[in-house]
């Protein structure tokens, strides 16, 4: 049997004639008395003559030159093209970016941001409104409520997280005095992202 | 025209019979190695500007095509007589013999398509294309034994997959 399984594994090699003088003596008694592997060298003999014949075939000048014309019109069509597909796109892109709910958020903290800085000028007064933008992003429900709120209260601390992060603490007592999970604003950022993915 | 384009003709015209003649051994169809050929350079053209001169250009043409054509392969739909005797319109097989030499190739397509890429490559270089294993290696970018083992590999798979139509 070990000879049988080590013969076998050199059927490919006797069927592509790569073996050395030996091993194909070896083969050639070993054939002659086991039918499996004559039937398995038949069948791979019947594989490469297939394949050899398939080897023959080509493509034809013509067939080439036909090929070579419709790859050269495909790109000269695909050169046309950018022009409107470029309009396309930027058309595009200008819808997405109006209708973006981040592009919105933008616009609000740019006009919250430029009315502070017009109107108010009293530190208790700014403070105040800080404290309600917080208390209102812990419990409004809509986009555009979270958008206000947010702008509102990420606005006054000019990016000092730890210092908004504490006001927001506050906040959340005064307006939820049972809320035991605490909500950060990166939360809510996630979940007015989810919002403007649905 | 431009540069640019002018480049890519030359590629088209250095390449374009290779392309074509490895899709038509592959799927044994002319349509379809026209649509092979179409696609592939078109995906060239769409990334010209990736390439450079130390691109090599035979190895990743060989590759692409084979790929692709076996992509093609898997797609359902079988081939006519008439498509194959279009094909091979020199042989002197009667209708039936070319019938299931066509059927036969139709599912040398499909098996390689099951083999490993690897091993479909390597098949596809060897017996299709008739390169020797020096060559291969080096499109391949592997050892000379690497690639007998792929072909020893897939050339059994076949034989045995393809027992059926190999009496």
């Amino acid at each position: 049997m070990k000879g049988h399984e080590r013969i076998n594994d050199l059927l490919v090699d006797f069927a592509l004639g790569q073996l050395s003088g030996e091993q194909e003596l070896a083969v050639k008694a070993h054939l002659e008395q086991c039918q499996q592997c004559k039937c398995e060298l038949r069948r791979l003999k019947a594989l490469l003559e297939h394949t050899e014949q398939i080897r023959n075939s080509s493509a034809s000048p013509q067939m080439c030159r036909s090929a070579k014309q419709a790859i050269l019109a495909a790109v000269e069509a695909e050169q046309a093209e950018p022009a409107s597909g470029q309009s396309i796109s930027l058309e595009f892109m200008w819808r997405t970016i109006v209708k973006s709910r981040i592009t919105q958020l933008a616009a609000v903290v740019a006009i919250v941001l430029a009315a502070c800085w017009l109107t108010v000028s009293d530190r208790g007064e700014l403070e105040q409104q800080e404290t309600n933008g917080l208390a209102v992003a812990v419990i409004s429900k809509t986009p555009a409520e979270l958008v206000s709120a947010i702008s509102l209260s990420m606005v006054f601390r000019d990016g000092d997280m730890e210092a908004m992060e504490k006001q927001f603490d506050k906040a959340e007592k005064k307006v939820r005095p049972g809320l035991k999970e605490r909500i950060t604003i990166e939360q809510l950022i996630c979940e007015l992202e989810e919002c403007e993915e649905i | 025209m431009t540069k640019e384009k002018e480049s890519f003709q030359e590629l088209i015209n250095d390449y374009s019979r290779k392309v074509l003649n490895t899709a038509i051994r592959i799927l044994g169809n002319r349509e379809k190695a026209l649509d092979v050929h179409q696609e592939v350079f078109l995906a060239i053209w769409r990334r010209w500007h990736k390439y450079d001169s130390r691109t090599n250009w035979n190895a990743y043409l060989y590759r692409t095509t084979v790929r692709k054509a076996l992509a093609f392969a898997k797609r359902p739909g079988t081939r006519t007589l008439a498509e194959h005797q279009a094909t091979y319109p020199a042989g002197k097989e009667k209708p039936d013999e070319l019938l299931r030499t066509a059927e036969l190739q139709q599912r040398i397509a499909k098996c390689l398509t099951r083999l490993s890429k690897r091993q479909a490559e390597v098949f596809v270089m060897s017996r299709m294309e008739g390169l020797k294993t020096e060559k291969i290696a080096e499109i391949l970018g592997c050892s000379q034994e690497t690639v007998r083992v792929h072909l020893h590999r897939a050339i059994k798979r076949l034989a045995v997959e393809l027992s059926d139509y190999l009496k």
